[in-house]
């Protein structure tokens, strides 16, 4: 006596295909941050010795260019007018405020130095000095 | 009389069947849209803004000068910024409580100023950074 056996079907089952790349869409949008403001154009300098951000959330952008123009946030600003924002950014932040300073190569320190000033007064005493890694 | 034919229900239904490649298409341009690449940079913690002076005796502490030109000195004797680092490892062999003051000239550029904090950084003295005003 034969015994007639069933085919079994061998196919990836792609049903739940369509809500599993949704998931990942979501994760995406999620997890991606849009960068709002934008500073001026400068050209940072390298260094070796560096770390990444923790992350872009509780971080203010300060933008230097050659000429000294500054920028806080995407907003244009008198050097002594940083400190109220630098206070009002890190109250935002619960004292967790990292000021990334994006200066150019060429910024006088006498600039930089006036930032640091400012910026203590202001309570944001985290900062971190955008950089290029040198290959 | 003719009878009515009656209506042949239409099917409605929304195809699905292009469903995951449209959801594809969107991973894809979330995944190409999304940077990753996070900020670098020279972590450094600036010091509080208290108007009373820490009072550190002389040999406690290595002047670290930049001039406008790029030259370097460590306590007055100029340094190659290649040399600094090694300079600073001596000096923190010696004691490791040295501290380094940073103090540049106004016409210094940032980019001498963030390559001696580069080289303080390799030499290990985070701690050690002091930036005079």
């Amino acid at each position: 006596m034969e015994w007639k056996r069933k085919k079994e079907s061998v196919g990836i089952p792609t049903t739940a295909m369509p809500d599993i790349v949704f998931m990942l869409i979501f994760f995406f949008m999620v997890s991606s941050v849009l960068r709002t403001a934008e500073g001026l154009p400068v050209n940072l300098p390298q260094a070796k010795e560096i770390k990444k951000l923790k992350s872009r959330v509780d971080v203010s952008y300060i933008w230097v260019n050659k000429a000294g123009m500054i920028s806080f946030d995407g907003q244009i600003v008198e050097p002594e007018n940083i400190r109220n924002l630098a206070f009002v950014a890190q109250k935002e932040a619960q004292g967790n405020l990292t000021v990334s300073l994006r200066a150019d190569v060429e910024t006088r320190y006498e600039v930089i130095d006036k930032i640091h000033h400012e910026l203590r007064k202001g309570q944001a005493f985290k900062i971190n000095y955008s950089t290029k890694s040198a290959s | 009389m003719a009878v009515l034919k009656k209506k042949k229900e239409r099917e409605a239904k929304i195809p699905d069947g292009s469903l995951a490649d449209i959801a594809f298409l969107i991973l894809i341009f979330f995944m190409v849209a999304t940077t990753i690449d996070m900020d670098k940079g020279i972590g450094l913690i600036l010091p509080p803004d208290s108007e009373e002076e820490v009072k550190l005796n002389k040999d406690m502490i290595t002047n670290v000068l930049i001039d406008p030109k790029g030259n370097v000195f460590l306590d007055g004797e100029t340094v190659d910024v290649d040399r600094v680092r090694t300079e600073v490892e001596k000096l923190l062999a010696k004691n490791p409580k040295m501290i380094f003051s940073i103090k540049a000239h106004e016409s210094a550029k940032y980019e001498d100023y963030i390559s001696v904090l580069d080289q303080l950084k390799m030499a290990k003295a985070d701690k050690n950074i002091s930036i005079a005003q």
